[in-house]
């Protein structure tokens, strides 16, 4: 059985992460994804993280082209773009990251492109969005995770500074998943009305769909931090206070050890384990599990009054003692027996040989041309009537040109003309 | 003009994070999203962040993840209140739910049930660690998530001796979340084609390696430094029982992306500190010029990955970073916004919601909560041309519309009375009660 998107033609022009990430959800859905390079191809090709099989071929760009076709084409030439435009005749979707004045230079703009297929679905992410004083500049996820605060809730300090999430490119990946959301929509919709649109989409809106509850949870005219920000933070900043001691600050204001006892990691005798309770019953299990009163849960407590708060601080190192007199897996034993959400630390390379995550499908395996196999995420979701199969890797620098061309209808010949012309390579 | 979802329905069991944001990015699209609450409420209205009394269960942290959603409060260990879903089902297009794998079918909420009810339900399930394998029955939040692929370890922060749980965002709660609306949509699509509904299954295990996607294949099989450290040496290091600062300390020293490092990063200047993300040779060779960094690896051929290249890399950062002290923030931004550089200040969240950029570009919107007043909410992630994603209700309140959605299946006056006296339904919380 195919995937949900079984018969959909994708062409992509993308780069780095974001867009690159969109295209192969696509792919994992069953999308034929056709990446659209320029000539000296995607930089994330020749980023130094681990290259393989040849200056084209990062294991970075591996991970996120998987399951695409690529060709290399010259956009800046008129050969080039006939040849994009042919493409966009039997194509379903266009997706692009760059900055939003790019495409259209390129020839590659949504109007353009729906006056040549009128069907066409076109989705593009800018850093900051359409409109707005940002919206000409570049942006990466480093830059998007400063601008709107994602760097300063995270509260990590190295030699003053704040440190970015680097585990995962978080607003990357938020709008490469927004972009196959995107398009998964939009083609559920044209099918009901016939007609395809243009949307839009930025790593911006998707750093702050990750801060959700942060935003939310903040508005509420005049907390001790709303003030903070209105009043003191702009003397501080004038009055050149180092940012590190305003960072001090702002993380003394955001800490709240309610139940911050429940949620957070804790050293075993032998190695950590995580403890996850977000609601009161599971609250209660826990302390049980680990022969703790937590008088809050009493009838009648007054969990507002200032002794709750000194309590709340006590039991983080009530727990601490308690969980450092036995191992990771005798808590986990107790805890699991117990109802209590828990799991021990490990590291991303035992997660390529972990039992759960294969028993699963959650690790795949792909071929490269260049590189010999590689491991990958497998798809997010199974899907019992059109299941997801991961079998294409990533293609190889303009891997795909003949196959790509001979079906936009170029003959051999026509095919030779294009390439001694330098309008694809 | 309608959102592209425009007359699906959506009935929701879900708790906390995860579901609940995918029953807000559905609701977003144009979907009509019926959130189905036991009687005591999602645990998330009981969550740190309380608005009103007690009683009446709301807090910000559920306001923030259930906009745009009516709410009903069944007791689905009551028969009667299980005949309520069936018939809600029965004229439903997409049931979400996130429990543990053996929940569903004792409430009686199951793929099999329910489809037998309504043939093409498209279904989509949402657990912690998957359908199969030894942990399928295993609760688990984002933190347990973070804790057990590598999320945790991998982001290397230390507090009090443990690591430090990734707090700016839930990661995998809300990559997972997304993934719930990806694969509705695609089987939506599907169904429109085929006519045939199906049953879905995503899970944060899944989704938080997803987001490790780089990590997971940078995991070569000519092991790196890191990886022969975590699969020959970790049982050892284990029994000899080193601190985990140590242990942290050991895997962090084989940074596995050093090279570039100085052109992605945040530098304190003069007064403020800023971010640069340089992730291609040209935008690196930009900002090396713009501030007069000498960088000998923009030779050709030369070995950014041997030692001496690792060293001048670490050297060319310390020496950035004096430079950066030099001038002003407002220096650096104006010289790189010439040159094209990707640079912006540092903010605070609480800074967002007064942003000129934010606000130009529609990505806050403003409801009025009857108990919590003004309330914001991170607006549509999507713009789209021909079917626009909209936010225009706040979240319910617990057991706002139980009454709305029994009337609206054919229940009669006297039908829901008996429902709402036998605790099957519950209504609206009276502060006053």
């Amino acid at each position: 059985m195919p995937g949900p998107l079984e018969g959909v033609r994708v062409i992509e022009f993308t780069e780095i992460i974001a867009g690159p990430v969109g295209g192969m959800l696509l792919a994992d859905f069953g999308a034929d994804v056709i990446k659209v390079e320029p000539p000296w191809g995607d930089p994330w090709r020749s980023t130094s993280p681990g290259l393989a099989g040849g200056p084209n071929e990062s294991r970075g760009f591996i991970a996120v082209n998987r399951g695409k076709r690529s060709i290399r084409v010259d956009l800046t030439k008129p050969g080039g773009r006939s040849v994009v435009y042919k493409m966009v005749e039997d194509a379903d979707v266009i997706v692009l990251n760059h900055r939003p004045d790019v495409p259209a230079k390129l020839g590659i703009d949504y109007e353009t492109l729906s006056t040549i297929n009128p069907r066409i679905i076109y989705c593009e992410v800018t850093a900051y969005g359409r409109l707005g004083p940002n919206k000409e500049l570049p942006g990466y996820d480093v830059i998007v995770q400063a601008v709107t605060g994602m760097m300063t809730s995270e509260g990590h300090d190295v030699d003053g500074l704040p440190r970015a999430v680097n585990v995962s490119p978080v607003s990357d990946m938020a709008a490469g998943y927004a972009i196959m959301m995107s398009v998964s929509a939009a083609l559920y919709y044209r099918e009901k009305t016939g007609k395809g649109q243009k949307i839009e989409n930025s790593l911006l809106q998707n750093s702050l769909r990750m801060q959700q509850s942060s935003l939310t949870q903040l508005d509420d005219f005049p907390t001790p931090r709303q003030v903070w920000r209105d009043e003191d933070l702009p003397v501080l900043k004038e009055a050149g206070v180092e940012f590190s001691q305003i960072y001090a600050t702002y993380r003394d204001q955001r800490y709240n050890p309610e139940f911050a006892a429940y949620y957070q990691p804790y050293e075993t005798s032998d190695w950590v384990i995580s403890i996850g309770c977000l609601s009161n019953p599971l609250r209660e299990k826990m302390a049980n599990a680990l022969g703790v009163h937590d008088i809050r849960f009493d009838p009648g407590y007054d969990r507002e009054a200032p002794e709750s708060t000194v309590f709340a601080e006590n039991l983080i190192l009530t727990y601490r003692k308690l969980f450092a007199e036995k191992t990771t897996d005798e808590w986990t034993s107790i805890l699991t027996a117990a109802g209590v959400p828990c799991g021990p630390m490990r590291f991303i390379e035992e997660m390529v040989y972990d039992e759960q995550a294969l028993a699963n499908g959650m690790v795949v395996e792909t071929p490269h041309a260049t590189a010999g196999n590689t491991r990958g995420p497998g798809p997010l979701s199974n899907m019992s009537e059109s299941p997801l199969e991961i079998t294409r890797g990533a293609p190889a620098f303009g891997e795909h040109r003949d196959e790509i061309l001979r079906e936009a209808g170029y003959s051999e010949a026509e095919v030779e003309a294009l390439v001694t012309n330098k309008d694809v390579f | 003009m309608p959102g592209p979802l425009d007359g699906i329905k959506v009935v929701e069991f879900s708790e906390i994070i995860a579901g609940p944001v995918s029953g807000v990015m559905l609701s977003d699209l144009g979907a009509h999203v019926t959130k189905v609450e036991p009687p005591w409420g999602d645990p998330w209205r009981s969550s740190p962040t309380r608005v009103g009394p007690p009683e009446v269960k709301e807090t910000r942290g559920f306001i923030a993840v259930n906009r745009g959603k009516r709410s009903i409060r069944l007791d689905l260990t009551n028969p009667d209140a299980v005949k309520v879903v069936h018939r809600l089902v029965a004229e439903s297009d997409v049931v979400v739910t996130n429990h543990r794998p053996d929940v569903p079918a004792k409430l009686g909420i199951d793929y099999e049930t329910l489809s037998a009810i309504k043939p093409d339900l498209i279904y989509c399930e949402l657990t912690a660690f998957g359908r199969f394998g030894p942990e399928s029955a295993k609760p688990g939040y984002d933190l347990i998530m973070q804790a057990r692929t590598g999320l945790m370890a991998t982001n290397g922060m230390i507090d009090d001796g443990v690591p430090r749980v990734i707090r700016g965002s839930p990661p995998t709660d809300f990559a997972t979340a997304y993934a719930v609306v990806q694969g509705v949509l695609a089987a939506l699509f599907h169904r429109e084609q085929t006519g045939r509904g199906q049953k879905i299954e995503t899970s944060l295990l899944a989704n938080a390696l997803a987001l490790q996607a780089l990590t997971v294949t940078y995991v070569p099989d000519a092991p790196s430094a890191q990886h022969r450290m975590v699969v020959d040496d970790l049982p050892a290091i284990k029994a000899a029982g080193l601190p985990y600062p140590d242990v942290n300390a050991l895997y962090q020293q084989n940074e596995r992306a050093p090279a570039y490092r100085p052109y992605y990063r945040s530098y304190q200047t003069k007064d403020w500190v800023i971010a640069v993300g340089c992730l291609s040779e040209p935008l690196r060779k930009k900002m090396a010029d713009a501030i007069g960094l000498d960088d000998p690896r923009f030779k050709p051929g030369y070995d950014e990955l041997s030692d001496e290249g690792l060293e001048s890399a670490r050297n060319l950062a310390l020496e950035a970073e004096q430079i950066f002290l030099q001038q002003p923030m407002a220096h650096w931004i104006d010289l790189f916004e010439s040159v094209g550089v990707p640079v912006s200040p540092l903010k605070f969240v609480e800074e967002m919601v007064f942003d000129e950029q934010v606000l130009a570009n529609g990505l806050i919107v403003e409801h009025q909560h009857p108990i919590a007043g003004t309330v914001l909410t991170a607006g549509p992630i999507l713009k789209m041309s021909d079917s626009p994603n909209t936010a225009e209700q706040r979240s319910p309140m617990l057991g706002e519309h139980s009454l709305e959605v029994l009337s609206g299946l054919g229940y009669s006056d006297s039908e829901i009375k008996s429902l709402i006296e036998s605790g099957a339904v519950s209504g609206l919380v009276s502060p006053n009660a």
